[in-house]
């Protein structure tokens, strides 16, 4: 996925992302971070047609973005957001199912590889044995895996997350995360991710993008563009950059109470 | 989904009961098989007024209930907010008001009131959705503009009553509703496009169980929802129009029964939209029977039973808070 010189304003005077140039690594997976108001989510929200770009263009499959009806940019990607609403009566399946609508017509009943697909995704979140169940009986993280069903089910090359972390607990986290890195690899999905979390970045991507006051500052691999300076610029929080062989590279605060 | 189907099952045997038993009451009375053998030969002049005067009553109430219910139905999916109603957020009355200012001005043009009410509702809810629009829909701010929108073309048609005119009494005998005078050209208009309406709602029910979910949802799922939403007010207002055009204005018709039929049968559009359509019909006729039998020979509008019905059920629905069913 190629972006070039992309801006993006809500009003004329307040730019919320300015001339980017971004490449977005097919087949692996890309954490967007950056602290809030950077235009992070901005970013994925125009990069998944949600908003049109003032300027700039983005390149999916060697197509202009603009120029795909929204049929067609939910054929080649899903997006997952953070908040979500459904009737609580849904079913879980029904829910999943709305993810054959960019491959059916609403009036044309559910073909074989409608309900494969449904399926399939059910069986990734392993959400098989629930599939009748009502949205409202669901716990915060399964609530959570039936959206990323919902995406799966569209069967799309590239998938969008809009931090999926955020209203789940530590347990539900890492197991959404690992759920995801575990799809992404699997079926070589394109992933991108906004995350809050610094270390859930570096952990679980290959392709890091730190973006600040709506202009990408850090572009690369975590292991090579994450140091105690970068952290600095990106967030103005002092770090500590560390490795141990059980947790891979992470990063801690510098307490202020110490010294 | 036992439950939905008994709930369906009752309704389809409450509205019998409730035809039967409006067509029966009355000044004039006639036993039922009276009636069926005076309605198949056309001897009984008992049955031929009611033929001509009562059956069009029951027909028009049948229809503006099933038209206003299932009206606010798709208002509430296309508006995202469950206290979405044709008459509170002055879509009816929009309706009105074109309707009649048109019909004042032109009075030959009577066969196309329907038509102006579509003008006019279609107005009222562009206003609505354009005054209430900041980078998305929230529910009570949607509705606190339809208030406004409402009371402004209530205003202007009340302004018709105290022009002092001569078409003064005509033009009151439609803006309230009372289901009295109703012909067969009246029910011709309001079983074509109330139909039509109808069965467009059904068609386009699977676009509403989508647009529920948020717009974001809705696009990423490859939706047009700008497109869908026109055309899905489209289908409300033309519902919502016809029924006022010929039945007056009756606000909370909209509000009271999807709330019902959800608590019944669910969320899911392609029973909601059948469910709230003989729900609504039999509210309404029950409303208009019980008004015109309780105090006969003076008549309450179903109007003014459904708004002291429903101006405590929108207090319930907004005192309930969380507007919008959770994730």
């Amino acid at each position: 996925m190629e972006i070039k010189e992309l801006s993006f304003s809500y009003h004329r005077n307040k730019k919320l992302l300015e001339q980017l140039n971004l490449t977005i690594p097919m087949g692996c997976t890309t954490a967007i971070i950056g602290p809030n108001g950077s235009g992070k989510s901005t970013l994925l929200g125009v990069l998944a047609a949600n908003y049109t770009p003032s300027s700039g263009s983005i390149i999916l499959d060697g197509r202009e973005l603009a120029r795909l009806k929204p049929r067609e940019i939910a054929r080649k990607l899903a997006v997952v957001h953070q908040q979500n609403t459904a009737p609580g009566d849904l079913t879980v399946e029904k829910l999943a199912s709305f993810g054959r609508l960019p491959h059916r017509s609403l009036l044309v009943p559910e073909r074989e590889e409608d309900r494969e697909a449904v399926d399939w995704a059910l069986a990734c979140t392993d959400m098989q044995d629930k599939r009748l169940k009502p949205l409202a009986e669901l716990s915060g993280g399964e609530r959570q895996r039936v959206w990323l069903a919902l995406a799966l089910a569209q069967r799309t090359p590239v998938l969008f997350l809009d931090e999926p972390t955020t209203y789940l607990d530590i347990f539900y986290q890492y197991e959404m995360l690992d759920l995801i890195r575990r799809l992404g690899r699997e079926h070589g999905l394109t992933v991108v991710m906004v995350l809050h979390d610094m270390n859930q970045a570096i952990h679980y991507s290959d392709h890091l993008i730190a973006m600040k006051a709506g202009q990408v500052v850090l572009e690369g691999p975590p292991e090579e563009v994450i140091t105690a300076d970068s952290v600095k610029a990106v967030y103005g929080v002092d770090v500590v950059v560390k490795r141990e062989p059980e947790t891979g590279l992470y990063i801690v605060p510098k307490r202020k109470d110490l010294n | 989904m036992k439950k939905s189907l008994w709930s369906f099952a009752a309704v389809l045997v409450l509205l019998l009961v409730a035809v039967l038993w409006s067509v029966l009451s009355g000044s004039l009375q006639v036993s039922l098989l009276e009636l069926l053998k005076g309605l198949f030969t056309g001897t009984n002049e008992n049955v031929a007024i009611i033929r001509d005067l009562r059956l069009p009553r029951v027909i028009v109430a049948l229809f503006c209930g099933a038209a206003l219910a299932v009206s606010g139905v798709l208002l509430q999916s296309v508006m995202r907010s469950p206290l979405a109603d044709a008459g509170v957020i002055g879509i009816s009355s929009g309706a009105g008001f074109v309707s009649l200012t048109m019909v004042t001005i032109f009075p030959a043009l009577f066969f196309w009131m329907p038509l102006f009410a579509f003008l006019g509702g279609a107005i009222a809810c562009l206003l609505v959705f354009t005054l209430s629009w900041k980078s998305g829909l929230q529910p009570l701010r949607l509705v606190l503009v339809g208030i406004a929108v409402n009371a402004t073309f209530t205003g202007l048609g009340q302004s018709f009553n105290y022009r002092g005119s001569y078409a003064v009494t005509m033009v009151n005998m439609a803006t309230t509703s009372i289901f009295n005078l109703k012909t067969w050209e009246d029910v011709r208009i309001i079983v074509l496009y109330g139909a039509l309406g109808l069965v467009l709602a059904l068609l386009i029910s699977p676009w509403c169980n989508v647009l529920v979910l948020q717009d974001k949802t809705a696009r990423n799922l490859g939706m047009h929802v700008s497109r869908v939403r026109i055309a899905v007010s489209a289908v409300a207002v033309l519902l919502a129009a016809t029924a006022t055009a010929i039945g007056g204005l009756i606000a909370f018709v909209g509000l009271l029964v999807p709330h019902i039929a959800r608590q019944l049968i669910g969320s899911d559009h392609k029973v909601l939209i059948p469910f709230s359509a003989l729900a609504g019909a039999l509210l309404i006729l029950v409303a208009d029977t019980l008004g015109r039998t309780v105090l006969a020979p003076v008549e309450i509008p179903a109007s003014i039973i459904m708004t002291v019905i429903g101006g405590p059920f929108l207090i319930f629905l907004l005192r309930k808070g969380e507007v919008n069913h959770g994730d």
